[in-house]
């Protein structure tokens, strides 16, 4: 499963759902899903999300241990 | 955007004008057989006029809210207007962003499916003599079950009753709580009532028009002097009339 730390470093940046998903170009929901881990965005929006907090791809978003194990 | 927002709500407009649209082609089918079978002939179908009157009526007040509702919508969202003729485009799509494109393709692809499924049920209905207002019924129905599918796929997004996540593993069945009940019990009991008086209303039709039929030939029959031979032939209880000439 697509791990993320959106929110972490959402919170460590002051910005609200709303204001990140205007910053990025889409609705707040698709914020709240993907902090869920409930939708993988696409590496474009991955990498508009990074340029915004301000850091890497993968150091937001990583895969979990268990999906190698298979 | 929630599940107030009028885009969400669109499917269930279209219910409305499916529902309004069966009650308005009974009326319409009794009125193009009076033209085309002449007036004098007929004997008046109170519930086929009141059908006619009652859902031009309908159709009308549902054309006015609707427009009324797109304007106010097209003015509070100038960047996510909705055309409500369009034929290229149905209301109902929302593809602001690629999560909402998501969920679009999630309810299109539930809408697929089910016609995939039901087509062929309504080609195997075709094959028996009903008549024209049970194809039209039946049609009405696909419409109306197709914008429950797609109502209620793109409600759950709202709600965050789902997963979206491109690579998670197969998704375990969902646990029916008490407050997922509460959610889509209404829906499928609104979905259940409107099959069964269509059904009803179907049954209720077939009847009146194969009455009014087997009178009519019974009365041609008794005019030339022929003698009315009434048998049940039809597999749904109807009865069907002959004439012997003596």
């Amino acid at each position: 499963m697509l791990k993320n730390r959106v929110k972490e470093l959402r919170a460590r940046h002051g910005f609200s759902q709303v204001e990140l998903a205007k910053r990025v170009g889409v609705t707040r929901q698709t914020i709240g899903f993907i902090e869920k881990g409930g939708f993988s965005p696409s590496v474009a929006l991955a990498l508009r999300l990074a340029a915004h907090l301000e850091t890497t791809v993968d150091d937001i978003f990583w895969l979990e241990e268990e999906e190698f194990d298979e | 955007m929630n599940n107030n927002d009028f885009r969400v709500q669109f499917p269930l407009w279209n219910i409305a004008l499916w529902f309004i649209f069966m009650i308005w082609t009974y009326g319409v089918i009794y009125a193009v057989d009076l033209l085309m079978n002449g007036l004098e002939s007929h004997n008046w179908n109170i519930a086929a006029i009141t059908a006619l009157f009652g859902g031009t009526f309908l159709m009308l007040l549902f054309l006015v809210l609707y427009a009324v509702k797109i304007h106010k919508h097209n003015k509070r969202y100038p960047h996510q207007q909705i055309d409500g003729f369009s034929l290229f485009k149905p209301g109902e799509f929302i593809d602001d962003d690629e999560m909402l494109q998501q969920v679009t393709q999630n309810a299109t692809r539930k809408v697929y499916v089910f016609y995939w499924q039901f087509l062929p049920l309504i080609i195997l209905l075709m094959l028996f003599p009903f008549n024209r207002y049970v194809f039209i019924v039946a049609l009405c129905l696909v419409f109306i079950i197709q914008n429950l599918l797609y109502y209620l796929e793109v409600r759950k997004y709202f709600s965050g009753d789902t997963d979206y996540a491109d690579d998670t593993p197969a998704p375990k069945k969902p646990v029916q709580t008490k407050k997922n009940l509460r959610k889509t019990a209404p829906l499928v009991v609104v979905g259940i009532l409107v099959l069964v008086a269509a059904i009803t209303a179907t049954a209720i039709f077939q009847m009146k028009s194969t009455h009014e039929a087997n009178l009519e030939q019974a009365e041609k029959c008794l005019d030339n002097g022929g003698t009315v031979v009434s048998e049940e032939t039809n597999w749904y209880g109807l009865n069907s009339v002959t004439c012997s000439q003596n």
